[in-house]
């Protein structure tokens, strides 16, 4: 099964925006047995089945997340798909809208339907402008053709999908800053509990999933759960879309197996080092990742809560030794120094101070009093700040000093 | 239920935080952004605390008590991350305290000296700053900063604000938002334009910092105060005397009136009148307007109230009681009876009235020269460096210038109680929520009552 296709299977091959094409390949075929048969139970026990982690980046089981709306007896529910997409490097979902949006539309509509919510929306990034036309000519197609909407296939199902763009904000990937920002308020993250599973959007119980997650569905629940278990890593099962990015021969998105390594994707996949460039580090996941040299690169891409190295959005951005590293450094903290949402004091002002510091270094060289707040600010930003958004920010400098040694060159 | 906080039992309610618990059993936990009742943001990390449910330190301000917590207030961790964020938040602070209104007064100070925070290490040493492109990184220099005061009652300044939200959280009639992000994030009102609300005052209670004040021109009243050819002459509540020792400082606990009169006699005021002979006179003129006032009538011994009423309200402006405030009516007095009885030209008279209360500043007439706040007298006497003072006592413009109702007129229903000959049924409210639902009723013709008591501040007057 290594070579399985289960969301890149047709995407040269169909137009996004004929639906026909997508239904000749057998495309809302699960949606309609779905409808027919009426079983939303036995559905949700299939993507529990299949070990299906989300593919936003926190790895959390969505079956889990699917079931803790389902039994909600709340009336009003919702369905949201992350398509906020701002992980610098990392662009697999927006391939996915582009190349097969009825795939996407067919996942969302399942995931929608199996915890009883009859609206559904898709947070696209504010930048995605190419994707919002492809993704509401496809949506459109598929309400004329009575896949979406009320009576869905003339069954008591109905839902309704709606594509809300945001403004763009890197923050509002954070699914409760989505919560915000659909709900015109500031994009920043909100307390927990309460949990949106709990009371998401408007307050009603919400289940928020990535668009390559729930891209998965249609094949899980055709298949069965089982079935998809068996592809890939055991702890985090299925096919992975990895963004493989700077100096190899190829780059762009790979569909491929969980639990492979990071070299078998630099070398099969990309085809190796770009000719005369020698390997210096890979970050994984993104600007929020990890660096991992030479040694590391058996280590195998997995999702699981608290893998050595986090898989992340599935960025894998490979830097060879020509490459200055004062300019990554400064595109990490510039990026991050933008993206806070300033709403609590360790990020807002440390993010700062790390992007003042690091237009200060000079060739990757710091100030012993530099040296000292780097310490200090990174040790905030991985331990005391309100969200995610902190570590993310501190992870690649905190590598780049202790693994990198470059401010000792 | 019982939890454990640094290993001792206590009992908690559910729903509690642990900082709730803490502040009950008076255990000292830093905090910016907590305030009173207020929507706990937890954005200032200030009170992170350890508790066994979690490998993370959590927020206490925000941690919801459950059975078999236990919580450690103080450990290295904890020291670490609030002297970080102290640092961070200090890093674009320091050096400004001293031309800074809230000097000695602010909570961010008082963290950072409770916390030792001596390290500014985020901020390069002049010499460490190798070229005039590198200062300019710093965010000291980049122009985020929004300064205020056309209002002519509360002063903002975004240079000393720590975005705590506090600001944002108790507005009645939320004028203050968030724009921008990151460290270039703004707390201020929509596309900058000037404030123009109830002027209630209670973001300037609120507010941690220098970032908002209550405007005033010291230098001017002090120039008047100081200037032999005036008469000075100070209003004030009695029980304004005990927020204005408070905030001078050193004072026992107890009666220090006569220690309060003595400095305002040392700032310069000639005499100090108690504001009890307004309040009488307030009541006096109250209860003849009332005859033929339209019913029914909303009271505005609250200024804010008037404000509130005019601004969203406009059709029941005619409601209202159209009373001046008991420190116009006395300057009024001040200014003709007492200036002809002894002899004295009005224009060298300068009425100040000593009160916490802004929105008086904004509704004030002519006669009262200016409205100073207890802090503002405060920082007077700091700024003077008064030491010790003799004990002195108010002067009196009547014989007998006490009513009796005066005194529990700031009490929620106070006000109807001190004109109740002259109602037949009133309701008393305080606070924007109740004030706006018996507003609401009456504007839609289903008051029954004839009088409305109502105060901005929650909880009765907050004049201080
Ligand atoms: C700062 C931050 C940014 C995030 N950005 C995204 C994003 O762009 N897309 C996404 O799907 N999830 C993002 N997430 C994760 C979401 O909060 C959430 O876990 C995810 O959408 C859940 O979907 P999943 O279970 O399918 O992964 C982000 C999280 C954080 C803390
Ligand atoms: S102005 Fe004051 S109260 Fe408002 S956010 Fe800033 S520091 Fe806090
Ligand atoms: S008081 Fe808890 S985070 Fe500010």
């Amino acid at each position: 099964m290594d070579n399985i296709k289960i969301i890149t299977e047709h995407w040269d091959k169909i137009d996004p925006k004929k639906i026909a094409d997508y239904v000749a390949v057998g495309g809302y075929e699960t949606l309609r047995k779905f409808v027919c048969e009426a079983d939303p139970a036995s559905a949700l026990q299939e993507i529990k089945k299949s070990g299906l982690l989300g593919r936003g980046g926190a790895g959390f089981p969505i079956g889990d997340k699917l079931e803790l709306v389902a039994s909600s007896n709340k009336k009003e529910k919702y369905f949201i798909c992350n398509l906020d997409e701002s992980e610098p490097g990392t662009y697999k979902d927006r391939e996915i809208a582009k190349n097969n949006p009825h795939l996407l539309i067919e996942g969302i509509a399942l995931a929608s339907l199996i915890i009883g919510a009859k609206k559904a929306f898709i947070y696209l990034n504010g930048n995605y402008e190419e994707e919002e036309e492809i993704l509401e000519c496809a949506l459109s197609q598929s309400i004329e053709n009575g896949f979406i909407g009320e009576g869905i296939l003339g069954s008591e199902y109905g839902l309704e999908m709606e594509v809300f763009q945001g403004a763009g904000a890197y923050i509002c990937g954070e699914e409760t800053a989505l919560l915000n920002s659909i709900e015109g308020r500031r994009g920043e993250p909100r307390l927990r509990p309460p949990y949106p599973t709990d009371k998401g959007l408007w307050g009603h119980p919400t289940a928020i999933g990535n668009a390559e997650t729930v891209s998965n569905f249609p094949w899980i629940i055709k298949n069965g759960g089982a079935e998809y278990s068996r592809i890939g890593s055991a702890d985090s099962p299925g096919t992975k879309l990895y963004t493989l990015g700077g100096s190899v021969k190829n780059t762009g998105i790979f569909e491929l197996p969980t639990g492979i390594s990071i070299r078998d994707l630099i070398q099969k996949s990309g085809g190796g080092m770009m000719l005369g460039k020698e390997f210096w580090f890979a970050q994984i996941g993104g600007a929020s990742g990890r660096l991992v040299l030479e040694n590391e690169l058996e280590e195998k891409l997995v999702l699981k809560k608290g893998a050595k190295i986090p898989l992340g959005s599935g960025a894998v951005l490979v830097v060879d030794k020509t490459v200055d590293i004062h300019d990554m450094i400064l595109s990490w903290t510039g990026f991050f120094r933008r993206e806070s949402c300033g709403k609590c004091v360790p990020c807002r002002e440390g993010t700062f101070r790390l992007f003042e510091i690091a237009k200060r270094m000079n060739n990757g060289k710091m100030s012993e009093r530099d040296k000292a707040a780097v310490s200090d600010i990174l040790w905030a930003l991985e331990n005391t700040t309100f969200c995610p958004f902190g570590k993310f920010s501190a992870t690649a400098f905190r590598d780049t000093v202790e693994k990198l040694n470059i401010s000792n060159s | 239920m019982k939890i454990k906080i640094n290993n001792v039992e206590y009992s908690a309610k559910i729903g509690e935080t642990i900082l709730d618990v803490c502040k009950r059993e008076r255990i000292r936990i830093p905090t910016l952004c907590a305030y009173k009742n207020l929507n706990r943001e937890a954005v200032c990390r200030m009170c992170l605390v350890e508790v066994n449910k979690s490998d993370s330190l959590v927020t206490s301000c925000s941690f919801k008590v459950c059975g078999g917590l236990e919580v450690t207030t103080e450990s290295e961790r904890i020291q670490k991350a609030r002297k970080v964020s102290l640092e961070l938040l200090f890093a674009d602070h320091a050096g400004k305290c001293v031309k800074c209104r809230k000097n000695r007064r602010c909570e961010l100070q008082n963290l950072a000296e409770e916390n030792k925070i001596d390290n500014f290490h985020f901020v390069p040493k002049k010499d460490e700053i190798g070229s005039a492109d590198e200062l300019d990184l710093l965010k000291d220099n980049r122009s985020r900063l929004v300064f205020e005061d056309n209002n002519r009652v509360i002063t903002r300044t975004t240079e000393y604000c720590i975005s705590c939200r506090r600001c944002v959280n108790v507005c009645p009639t939320q004028e203050f938002g968030l724009s921008r992000r990151a460290a270039d994030t703004v707390v201020g009102t929509p596309y900058g334009k000037e404030l123009d609300c109830i002027f209630c005052g209670a973001c300037v209670r609120a507010c941690p910092t220098g970032a908002l004040t209550d405007h005033g021109d010291i230098v001017k009243a002090q120039d008047e105060l100081d200037n032999l050819n005036k008469l000075a002459v100070a209003i004030v509540d009695e029980t304004v005397l005990r927020n204005i020792a408070d905030e001078i400082g050193g004072l026992p606990a107890g009666d220090v009136s006569g220690e309060v009169i003595g400095y305002l006699h040392e700032l310069g005021f000639e005499k100090v009148f108690s504001l009890s002979f307004g309040l009488g006179k307030w009541i006096e003129s109250a209860k003849e307007k009332m005859e033929n006032r339209k019913r029914p009538i909303i009271s505005d011994y609250c200024p804010s109230v008037a404000i509130y009423v005019k601004k969203y309200f406009p059709s029941l402006a005619d409601n209202l009681l159209g009373v001046p405030t008991p420190d116009d009516i006395m300057a009024r007095y001040i200014k003709n009876e007492y200036a002809d009885k002894e002899k004295i030209d009005a224009d060298n008279i300068v009425v100040i009235s000593i009160s916490g209360c802004l929105a008086k500043r904004k509704t004030k007439g002519r006669y009262l020269d200016h409205v100073m706040s207890p802090s503002q007298i405060g920082r007077m006497v700091r700024v003077k460096k008064i030491g010790k003072v003799e004990k002195g006592k108010f002067d009196h413009l009547a014989k007998e210038d006490m009513h009796p109702d005066a005194y529990s007129m700031n009490r929620k229903g106070g006000v109807a109680n001190a004109l109740s000959s002259g109602i037949s049924d009133a309701r008393a409210a305080s606070g924007i929520k109740d004030i706006k639902r018996i507003l609401e009723d009456m504007d839609r013709g289903n008051a029954e009552y004839d009088f409305a008591d109502l105060m901005v501040c929650d909880g009765g007057c907050e004049n201080k």
